[in-house]
């Protein structure tokens, strides 16, 4: 436990662990201290000398966001002295901004409106100077538009923390200013437009590029979910207005850089309304895909099913919520009789892997060791994962990457470990039994002859000062990695798939055929939930594909019954640290496309064997497994060798063709170009 | 090089060089300076020929090229031994002399001596040069004794003694406690006391330590810590060494500015002679004391001197200062997080003679609160400008008068500045005030690294302030506003000031500003960068006050200050002006009216202040600039023309407004009224003007008149244009109540259209018509009352009567030639008799020629029309018909009739 220190702000009692800073903790008693560039969960630079306040036996004015509690302070932080030197500052960076709040698209949030009005500051008092700088707005994500930048600097903080560093100040004097490398606009500079920027800034100077006249932020309903789109399953805040998403930020409140989400989840919502999202049912008829009903198309499918008299195979996406996912299991058993249901999972991953991973937060880790992973922002394979390692990094903790290829994610690593995992592994294990720590029998001897050299060495010591290591695993070195989280750690298995561990734990997992064998053999009935990753038609009598959008598949299916996007839709998911995450509906469904689970259930109805509706207690005690870790022998698993990128631009290939995010991948070819 | 691997090796090599008599004295031996100023005369050449010609005559001379001895402004300067002439501004071509004269004559060179002053007997030898002989050297020691680029010489003049001593007989912890008892002060400005400072680095948790000496001098006119990293590189390790054994450390960085290249060469040389040796590296001297030392340059920013900001850079960041705690000497705040003890350069190069001689000798120079010396970059209007070095508790006049020779020119003093653009300025009254840290403080100023600026009555204060604050706010980092847009705002305001439009209140806005900033900055930079300001209003208030006020300056530094003036129509011609001007610069003109020339005005505004009923005007000054189209070149204006502010050039006459004293001469004799006034000055200061009294009869007049009125007063016009512009004019001064938006700014849009068009302003152009249709058809639509409507209505059917009429206003041409600002009245040199009446008649002195007797023999007349407000009275005048109306932008078809005339 953090020892507790009594203090008094503004004549009230505050009890804050101790190493915490004035302004959060003024934010324990609800007194908040005025800041521009103070970010909550980074330290405090001092620049805009808003936070100042006083303290008893002080002489001057000390800023809060840079000075920790102690024992017995007593600070206020309204006294005249300092509500007039922040009326000086305010008056100040009002000199030098565009007084345009009426038709601002930050109005009502923007802190520094709030704190002209705060300070009775109308306008200011001093010459009025414009810059002239010209707005960067030659692409569809961010804005940047420098006459309104007050120079706080959140922006330069975040990009550099999370690895991206493409923003910096350049100049100095009036002329400094927040800009690119050599002036480029944002698309010649490496960004790799996640927009962390967009939410760090507080003013108007970084807006989303089409925020304008979309609705103005008071307008706004704002829904806690998760994005679905790829393994990272990041918090999101959607702010929906008029039935329509208007747009994403990363799920934590304003001013705080804790949360990290990638372009993909920020800016390719758009799909939901795309061309190819499919609003109606359609069958085949002459060869020919038209519109039909709903009942007209499931009792098709009924029947198709009842016919084929358990030769059915399901396939699914591992990107689906719990509660679909036990569903369909629940419907492949028990309506279609068939053991032949699998996901996507299975390409990359044994079951096992997610079952057996630990939880843990990256946030309190001292020490991360990443095997096999090649997590990339600029690739968009797992971003958030490699922005919160390289934040952690960033903040003092250390790194040890394991790789038998280039992982870009080295560059910020303590120790870089190049070469084959599965030998570097055992060295490793051998090294930390060499260091004094215990091992199970069996583990001791199947290191015995692994060599260790003078890099291993280092990783070994770093492993047995960290407190707690945490291993990042490729599913298919697991059962390697946890051979030394058996000695020492907790061991992780990253998916590729938002809801892979989650599809796991819920038992969607291979019984009869695995997905590439149904996918290749010849299925009687072959039914496709969710975006799978095929372009063409598998071998099959009859193909019932169950997809929001029209895919290549889709066109060549037999039957497509429209299914929602995860935006419209409620339910549960688990994180790839274990953490159990709601996703909420925050829209209509599209057209008269339904809800994974309802489609199961409905069918099962007409099929004369009803299933039930899974219950949030089910999803619960599914969850309820209690992970053993034990030896297995250092080998990697055969079988799971795909391309981690072209398999999440696969499953999210609808996504990718909307508006915004092929404008992207054309830029991001034509630069590598 | 032989490494020393102990003490005894030291000892023995010492004991070597004595036998060896390696810089003994009395033996001939050259000094010169080889510092920048001195390189920069010719230096090296002035060597490298004292070689040659040594070699050619065979003498046998030592010739030693030394760091900055010093004095600056007399380079080259050379001491000469055994005998210790001095000699100074020795060009290469006296080698010869030198040699063969000083050397092997033993005779000093009349014309290279020192003098005070002509009429004064030289100074033979160093010691009786006044810049010399009162300077105490602890920090310079070494400077102009050996050649930086040998260790050897270092070694022979007793380096590394003090890192012997302390090696073989001290701990580190006597080492600090010397350091602490000498109380020796940080040099770099603040003077926090480095034995404090060390003892925080030595007991900041951690097993790596650094030693970083500060080198990023950025003061402008500061250059001690330069010439000691090129002078005398060794002392400054040696002070490193010494501290890193006292607190632990075991890295050092030197961090010096790459505008700096031969004190970054002159290190490189002394840290790979001193590695060779052994004083740096593992196991120094076999004392198991291990020391490295790194070179970082730095870009040269100013505020990269900070503490925090030079760690930033160390670490290849930004140079940005970060909030404190973490100190540099803690835990997270040195460069990586490693606790570092940072230092001057200057403060280093101290250590060692403390060490060597103990604290209680150093405890024996200068003050009490602030012991022994400090170096000085003495610049500024003072003969002998160059690098002193002074025990604490001198006075300013001291270093001033008796080192620095006094005010170039003998004038007389004003201020002098400290502590470079974060110091402040301190005036006569202070001159005998003993300085150190503690009394600069007192008077507003501070120590800082040692820049001493003075100013002599030809400087303006207000100009040098400006000045220090422009460094300051061009090298702000930008990080926190109040330095970066406070010091912007106090810039504009002393810019206004200067520029002759400051205001009431100005001054104390900046003192206001200034104490703002200096509250709520962060770093050093920002809380000190208002000092010049404060202080020089402080002690210099009415130097302001005279800017403000009077438009006066009175080192006439500001240009652009006001202009005295006499308006005649307020004069009596008391003649009090005449009587008190000093330089006669009131003169009485042939018509019998005073005026000011502005000449001889040396605007000292005694005539102002003497003015009983304030005829005199403090005016803004006019541009006066010449019209080359019309200029023919007759060359009137240079003759006439008193300061020659008149240039003739490849394209024509042009007046140099730096020059020019905008007497008017030139525009008074220019016969083609060429010559014109760019800007007419508007009265700053004078007799104050009767506010205009508004009559109730007018009042009165206006409540009477009807839309029917109006329309008849409008339509009596021809022009379309000016039919609409008079309608909506008396609408709004008539009968328009406000009441409803359409009418009350609708119509005042019209109006600034309408303007726009009848003047063909730049700004007109096809949308206005446009606009103006809108606001006419919106207004019958939207007005609240049938008179708004109906003057939508006028508005739409003078558009519907003749749209062509308004396009052709937009390219200058009034078809009714009613629209005054698009015509031009021309005289017709055919039918000019030259008689003048044109010209008497003009109120606005826009007719310019000479009447001839007979008429027809002189030059016709012609029309300024920079002047000329078509006003018509000419056109009245005139008996023969010559003068002309004709729009500005010809059509077509008035050029085709040209033609055809002209055929």
């Amino acid at each position: 436990m953090e020892k507790l220190v009594k203090l008094q702000i503004d004549g009230k009692e505050v009890r804050a662990p101790a190493g915490m800073n004035l302004i959060d903790a003024g934010h324990l008693v609800d007194i908040h201290i005025p800041n521009l560039c103070y970010l909550k969960g980074m330290k405090g630079v001092g620049a805009c000398r808003l936070c100042l306040v006083e303290v008893e036996g002080m002489k001057a004015p000390i800023i809060a966001c840079n000075t920790k509690v102690k024992e017995g302070m007593v600070v206020s932080t309204q006294t005249e002295k300092v509500r007039d030197i922040r009326r000086f500052v305010l008056d100040l960076i009002l000199s030098i901004h565009p007084l345009d709040c009426m038709t601002c698209t930050k109005a009502s949030i923007c802190k520094l409106q709030e704190y002209a009005y705060e300070y009775e500051l109308k306008g200011t008092s001093f010459t009025k100077k414009k810059m002239g700088y010209p707005i960067d707005q030659i692409n569809p994500f961010i804005r940047r538009d420098p006459e309104y930048c007050i120079l706080c600097g959140r922006c330069v903080r975040v990009c550099k923390e999370q690895g991206t560093n493409v923003l910096d100040f350049i100049g100095r004097g009036i002329n400094a200013e927040i800009g690119t490398p050599f002036h480029r606009p944002l698309r010649m500079s490496g960004c790799t437009f996640c927009g962390s920027c967009i939410d760090a800034c507080p003013v108007n100077a970084l807006p989303e590029a089409d925020r304008w006249r979309k609705g103005r932020e008071w307008e706004y309903e704002k829904i806690q979910s998760v994005c679905l789109l790829c393994g990272s399953g990041c918090d999101t805040l959607i702010s929906v207005k008029d039935g329509g998403i208007q747009k994403i930020n990363a799920g934590e409140r304003p001013g705080s850089a804790k949360k990290y989400i990638c372009a993909y989840g920020r800016f390719g919502y758009d799909y939901v309304d795309s061309e190819s999202r499919l609003s109606v049912p359609l069958k085949r008829v002459g060869g020919e895909l038209k519109e039909t009903t709903w009942k007209d198309a499931l009792s098709i499918v009924a029947a198709k099913l009842k016919e084929a008299d358990g030769k059915t195979g399901f396939i699914s996406i591992a990107g689906i919520t719990n509660e679909d996912a036990l569903t369909l299991k629940r419907f492949a058993r028990n309506a279609a009789k068939t053991k032949h249901f699998d996901t996507t999972l299975s390409l990359y991953s044994d079951v096992h892997s997610f079952r057996d991973s630990q939880s843990a937060l990256i946030t309190d880790s001292e020490l991360i060791v990443l095997v096999g992973l090649n997590p990339s922002q600029w690739n968009r394979v797992l971003p958030a994962l490699d922005a919160s390692i390289r934040k952690r990094v960033n903040r003092g903790g250390k790194l040890i990457v394991i790789n038998s290829s280039d992982a870009r994610i080295a560059e910020v690593a303590t120790i870089n470990l190049r070469g084959d995992e599965v030998s570097i592994l055992k060295s490793l294990a051998k090294a930390l039994t060499g260091k004094g720590l215990k091992a199970d029998k069996q583990l001791e001897s199947s290191v015995k002859s692994a060599e260790v050299t003078e890099d291993i060495e280092k990783a070994a010591t770093l492993i047995v000062e960290a407190r707690e290591p945490l291993i990042f695993s490729s599913p298919s070195l697991f059962e390697a990695s946890a051979n030394i989280a058996l000695i020492k750690g907790k061991v992780i298995a990253v998916g590729l798939e938002s809801n892979a561990r989650g599809v796991a734990l819920m038992g969607l997992m291979t019984e009869g055929k695995t997905y590439r064998e149904m996918v290749t053999g010849a299925m009687k009935v072959l039914y496709a939930v969710g975006e799978v990753p095929l372009t063409k038609r598998p071998d099959t009598d009859f193909l019932i594909v169950q997809n929001s959008h029209l895919t290549g598949l889709a066109k060549q299916a037999d039957i497509v019954l429209p299914s929602i996007t995860f935006f419209e839709s409620a339910g549960t998911m688990i994180d790839y640290l274990g953490r159990l995450k709601q996703v909420r509906q925050v829209v209509e469904p599209y057209g008269m496309s339904k809800n994974h689970r309802d489609i199961f259930i409905s069918l099962s109805k007409i099929m004369g064997t009803p299933v039930k509706r899974p219950t949030e207690a089910e999803v619960k005690k599914a969850m309820k497994v209690k992970a053993k870790l034990t030896f297995s022998p250092f080998a990697r698993k055969k079988g799971f060798d795909i391309s981690q990128q072209e398999f999440i631009e696969a499953i999210n290939a609808s996504v990718l063709q909307g508006r915004r995010l092929s404008w992207l991948k054309e830029i991001v070819e034509a630069v590598a170009a | 090089m032989k490494k020393l691997k102990s003490i005894n090796d030291l000892k023995a090599f010492r004991e070597r060089l004595s036998r060896e008599g390696v810089l003994a004295p009395g033996r001939k031996r050259i000094r010169v300076c080889g510092g920048t100023a001195c390189r920069a005369n010719h230096s090296l050449q002035l060597v490298e020929k004292l070689h040659e010609e040594a070699r050619s005559s065979h003498t046998d001379v030592e010739i030693i090229t030394t760091g900055c001895q010093g004095l600056c402004q007399m380079g080259p300067v050379m001491t000469i031994e055994p005998q210790e002439y001095f000699h100074h501004k020795v060009r290469p071509e006296r080698a010869g002399d030198i040699i063969n004269r000083t050397v092997r004559g033993e005779k000093p060179i009349w014309d290279l001596l020192y003098r005070r002053s002509i009429g004064q007997k030289p100074a033979y030898l160093i010691k009786d040069v006044p810049f010399y002989s009162k300077q105490v050297r602890v920090a310079l020691k070494n400077n102009g004794r050996i050649d930086p680029t040998n260790i050897v010489h270092y070694i022979a003049v007793g380096g590394y003694k003090a890192l012997e001593k302390a090696l073989s007989e001290m701990t580190p912890r006597q080492v600090l406690e010397e350091v602490r008892k000498s109380n020796l002060r940080g040099r770099g400005g603040a003077g926090f006391p480095a034995g404090v400072k060390w003892e925080h680095t030595r007991k900041a948790p951690g097993a790596i330590k650094m030693v970083i000496a500060n080198g990023d001098e950025g003061d402008p006119g500061a250059f001690m810590d330069r010439s000691i990293m090129e002078g005398d590189p060794h002392g400054l390790l040696e002070g490193m060494l010494l501290c890193a054994y006292a607190i632990g450390a075991s890295h050092g960085i030197i961090y010096v500015r790459h505008e700096y290249p031969l004190a970054v060469k002159h290190l490189h040389i002394a840290i790979s002679q001193a590695e060779e040796m052994g004083f740096l590296g593992k196991n120094i001297l076999g004392r198991g004391f291990d020391f490295s030392v790194q070179i970082r340059e730095g870009a040269g920013a100013f505020v990269c001197g900070e503490a925090t900001a030079l760690v930033a850079s160390i670490e290849g960041e930004r140079g940005f200062p970060h909030p404190r705690p973490p100190r540099v000497s803690e835990p997270g705040g040195g460069p990586w997080g490693y606790p570092a003890n940072l230092n001057n350069i200057e403060t280093y190069a101290c250590v060692p003679p403390i060490i060597e001689n103990g604290a209680d000798w150093f405890l024996g120079i200068g003050t009490e609160t602030s012991p022994g010396t400090k170096v000085f970059a003495l610049t500024g209007k003072v003969k002998n400008t160059g690098l002193v070095e002074v025990p604490m508790g001198m006075t300013l006049r001291e270093i001033i008068f008796d080192i620095g020779g006094g005010i170039i020119g003998n004038k007389k003093f004003k201020a002098v500045q400290t502590g470079g653009p974060s110091g402040g300025c301190i005036p006569e009254q202070h001159l005998d005030l003993p300085i150190d840290f503690d009394s600069l403080s007192k008077v507003g100023s501070i120590m800082g690294s040692g820049g001493m600026v003075v100013m002599d009555e030809d400087n303006c204060i207000v100009d040098v302030a400006k000045f220090f604050l422009s460094f300051c706010q061009a090298e702000s980092c930008g990080k926190c506003y109040p330095c970066r847009i406070g010091t912007y705002q106090m810039l504009q305001i002393l810019d206004k000031i200067t520029s002759g439009n400051g205001e009431e209140g100005d001054i104390e806005r900046l003192e206001k500003l200034g104490q703002y900033v200096k509250k709520a900055s962060l770093c050093g930079l920002g809380r000190s960068a208002p000092n010049p300001i404060l202080t020089t209003i402080k002690y210099f208030r009415d130097e302001y006050e005279e800017h403000v006020r009077d438009k006066y300056c009175r080192a006439f530094v500001c240009q652009g200050l006001g202009l005295v003036s006499l308006n005649t129509d307020v004069c009596y011609q008391c003649k009090r002006c005449m009587d008190i001007c000093p330089y006669e610069a009131i003169r009485e003109s042939e018509e019998g009216v005073f005026y000011v020339d502005q000449v001889r005005c040396q605007r000292c505004k005694a005539c102002f202040a003497v003015c009983p009923l304030g005829a005199i005007e403090i005016k803004e000054p006019p541009v006066l600039v010449i019209d080359k189209e019309t200029c023919y070149f007759c060359g009137n204006c240079k003759n006439v023309c008193r300061v020659n502010a008149i240039k003739q050039t490849s394209t024509g006459f042009m007046i140099d407004p730096e020059t020019c004293k905008r007497c008017g001469d030139c525009y008074k004799v220019c016969p083609m009224g060429a010559i014109r006034y760019e800007k007419v000055g508007k009265v700053l200061r004078g007799a104050p003007v009767e506010p205009v009294m508004v009559t109730g009869e007018k009042e009165e007049k206006t409540a009477e008149i009807t839309i029917e009125d109006i329309r008849k007063d409008a339509e009596s016009r021809a022009c379309h244009v000016q039919r609409a512009l008079r309608f909506v004019e008396e609408f709004i001064a008539g009968p328009m109540c406000g009441k409803c938006y359409p009418c009350s700014l609708g119509t005042e849009e019209a109006k600034t259209i309408l303007l726009r068009l009848s003047q063909h302003r730049e700004n007109a152009g096809e949308p206005d018509i446009e606009t103006l249709r809108r606001i006419g058809l919106k207004m019958m639509e939207g007005s609240y009352c049938k008179k708004g409507r109906d003057t939508g209505r006028f508005i739409v059917d003078a558009l519907a009567a003749s749209e062509e009429e308004f396009r052709l206003h937009l390219l200058g041409i009034c078809p009714r030639k009613e629209c005054v600002s698009l015509m031009e009245y021309v005289i017709n040199p055919d039918l000019c008799i030259t008689c003048g009446k044109c010209s008497a008649a003009c109120k606005y002195n826009a007719v310019a020629g000479e009447i001839k007797e007979p008429h027809h023999h002189g030059a016709p007349f012609v029309i300024r029309q920079k002047e000329c407000v078509r006003c018509g009275e000419c056109l009245k005048v005139c008996p023969t018909g010559a003068i002309e109306v004709i729009t500005t932008v010809r059509d077509e078809s008035v050029t085709e009739e040209e033609l055809v005339r002209e055929d």
